[in-house]
């Protein structure tokens, strides 16, 4: 997530319509590089609550209690909890970010009709420690008759707590509603960053979703510089929002490509690295021009490309300045974590020697037979992996009881631990994450140590901690994205204790959940975990799938 | 090389039936038929890839064919998705080679003959093409080798 505190000189105010375009929109206000579309400013009087869009006849008798124009919480809402507000960054005419440690005055996310468990999750864990944060749900009318159909998660989201921002079909991007755009702050108060997202290009800005928001909300909607022309679009997931972040001490952090030796996910064919994409390299341009550092960190092994998926920030209960822990992914966790499991649930001799092993045929076409020997003892693990688990979190969330039987079958995806340990698939793994493709090809490690030792360099020169806690995250990866549910993509919120607390992906493998725990515990962190598992299939997790508006004073 | 391909969104929709009458995911109800042709670095021998499958069960089989025979393997796939829905905005085919039915290619060239039976994972990453036609990148991952390609 990144926030940027925005000023923008008002002393002279420059109305033109500097560009105009049929199919986009109409830009009023070009300052600073930043523009202002005519079509995506509410008509409602600035500063004031507005009347918002009246809920659907057909929703107000299950949704009576739940607010559509109360998008971000006030200052004095999350002080009344407990919460702290810190002050904003020095604001002049520059750009600033603002990292994890700032309050969520709202969280954002999408209803899609099957995703009822994720965001029942999601709604009980944020407000669990957040209460006077609000919980904003995108609900698009053409799938409004599944949230009838579920009394339970209608029920849970009749809260007054609850925003809803009506549209009229799912948004182009989907569910990833870190993608499109930015929450930035004026004057301390959120206003909205459009980003240039591949599935919005060429749409006017009227039709994208951070446009509806910016309306709904009755929220200031700015074009950055480099989007400004209409025709500059480099189609690359490097643009999105999830691949650009903000560190304590200000300093703005993005993936990438600076490694040759992955597959070529985010880079042109018969390209080499280093390389980043010219929107890049505009968006460098216009946050130096205002003041800021940017770090450029790797990100040549993912598919996807962001750095939201490889790194966190948390705040601590640790004294300043190293009150914050960065979560790195980390393979050697992951895989040290998985064999200590596999060696303590292997079959013992007597269990061996009582195998048998049937062939079970499973027929699939007339040439061939799917055929598959398990030994009897091996865990059955085919109804917990990932496409099952998706299919069960569909209509409601998973309950303790069902969690903790998923855990005691230690199993990764459809396999046990240890029949995924002792497999040729699992070496393949481990030598792609720690090793290496080739000889002298980086590893996945390798590349995680680089990102490490940059950021421990940048956090000791901006906030003069030189040794922040490291959480070691047990992610690893296969093709480009991390083959369990992402520990590292969590949101991120302070709690009443003004330490934070972080909503993570369950992976559903004990060992994983626990360690995070642990570790975030031992810092004072809270944590807690939803199902997104129907995310991860889809390349995402939590940050993915949610944006948050940060305030400050 | 780029071959036309009908949907491949049945597994999807068999995933969420249960959403409702008019499933989100699905956009033709058709059974799965998705295929490519590649080549591997300096071989050349032509190599093809096709999805078979039915009921949510599904396998990637890898074929050449040299001097008229024809060979194949099959590997079990583990993950599919298609573009509409994924972050990356690409589909996905992850497969890996079966252990009661290991991949024991015999073919004229020994260098491709050895990568090929080293191979136990296939990761296969499409994108959708204006004229409804696929192109990607298929990558061989083995013990001893790794190796891409463009389709």
């Amino acid at each position: 997530m990144f926030h940027l505190l925005l000023t923008i000189l008002i002393s002279t105010k420059v109305f033109a319509q500097v560009a105009s375009t049929e199919q986009l929109g109409t830009l009023n206000t070009i300052q600073n590089g930043f523009a202002t579309v005519a079509e995506c400013q509410n008509e409602q009087t600035e500063g004031v609550n507005c009347a918002g869009t009246a809920l659907d006849e057909s929703l107000k008798d299950i949704l009576n209690l739940a607010t559509t124009n109360q998008c971000v919480a006030s200052n004095e809402d999350l002080q009344n909890t407990g919460i702290d507000i810190p002050n904003c960054p020095e604001a002049s005419d520059s750009l600033k970010g603002l990292d994890h440690s700032y309050p969520s005055g709202g969280i954002f996310s999408v209803y899609t009709g099957n995703n009822d468990g994720f965001i029942e999750d999601l709604l009980t864990e944020y407000l669990a420690d957040n209460p006077g944060g609000r919980f904003n749900l995108v609900l698009p009318r053409e799938r409004q008759s599944y949230l009838q159909n579920n009394p339970n998660l209608s029920r849970l989201l009749n809260n007054e707590s609850v925003n809803i921002i009506q549209v009229e079909t799912m948004p182009a991007v989907d569910r990833w509603m870190q993608d499109s755009f930015e929450f930035t702050s004026l004057d301390g108060k959120p206003a909205i960053y459009q980003l240039e997202h591949y599935r919005e290009e060429r749409s006017s800005f009227e039709d994208r979703l951070a446009c509806q928001i910016a309306k709904s909300c009755n929220l200031p909607y700015f074009i950055p510089p480099d989007m400004v022309d209409p025709y500059n679009s480099d189609i690359n997931s490097l643009n999105s929002g999830g691949n650009l972040e903000t560190m304590p001490g200000g300093t703005l952090y993005r993936g990438i490509v600076k490694s040759n030796g992955f597959s070529n996910y985010n880079m042109p064919e018969d390209t080499r690295a280093p390389y980043q994409t010219d929107y890049q390299r505009i968006q460098r341009e216009s946050l130096e021009a205002a003041g800021n550092k940017v770090l450029d960190l790797d990100t040549s092994f993912l598919s996807v490309g962001h750095v939201d998926e490889i790194i966190n920030i948390v705040k601590t209960n640790r004294p300043a300045p190293c009150d914050y822990a960065v979560i790195l992914a980390s393979p050697e966790k992951a895989f040290e974590l998985m064999e200590a499991t596999a060696a303590r649930t292997a079959p013992t001799p007597e269990e061996l020697e009582q195998e048998l092993t049937q062939p079970t045929k499973k027929r699939i076409s007339s040439s061939f037979s799917l055929i598959e020997n398990r030994p009897q003892r091996d865990i059955d693990c085919s109804e917990v992996g990932y496409y099952s688990l998706a299919v069960e979190g569909i209509s409601n969330r998973l309950s303790p009881e069902r969690v903790e039987e998923i855990y005691n079958l230690h199993c990764m995806d459809e396999q046990s631990i240890h029949s995924f340990v002792e497999s040729d698939e699992y070496q393949i793994l481990k030598n792609e994450n720690l090793e290496g493709y080739n000889p002298g090809d980086p590893s996945i490690s390798d590349v995680m140590q680089e990102n490490r030792d940059a950021l421990v360099a940048e956090l000791a020169r901006t906030t003069e901690c030189s040794n922040p806690p490291i959480v070691e995250a047990p992610v690893f990866f296969r093709g480009g994205v991390s083959y369990a549910p992402d520990l590292v993509n969590g949101v991120v919120h302070p709690n009443a204790q003004n330490t934070s607390s972080i909503i993570m992906p369950r992976t559903y493998f004990q060992p994983f959940d626990q360690y995070m725990e642990k570790e975030l515990s031992s810092l004072g962190v809270g944590s807690s975990f939803v199902h997104s598992v129907g995310y991860h299939i889809l390349d995402g997790q939590v940050h993915c799938g949610t944006n948050s508006a940060r305030i400050c004073k | 090389m780029k071959l036309k391909y009908i949907l491949p969104f049945l597994f999807l929709s068999i995933a969420f039936t249960s959403v409702a009458q008019e499933n989100p995911f699905q956009t033709k109800n058709s059974q799965i038929e998705m295929a490519g042709k590649f080549k591997l670095d300096e071989f050349l021998s032509s190599l093809s890839f096709k999805l078979v499958g039915s009921d949510g069960k599904f396998g990637i089989e890898i074929s050449l064919s040299e001097e008229g025979d024809h060979k194949s393997c099959l590997y079990k796939v583990t993950r599919l998705t298609s573009p509409q829905q994924t972050k990356s905005v690409r589909g996905v085919i992850y497969a890996r080679m079966m252990k009661a039915l290991p991949c024991n290619y015999q073919v004229k060239d020994k260098k491709l003959q050895s990568i090929l039976n080293d191979t136990r994972l296939i990761n296969i990453r499409y994108q959708l093409e204006p004229d409804n036609t696929i192109s990607g990148n298929i990558e061989f991952q083995g013990l001893q080798h790794r190796k891409d390609s463009t389709f």
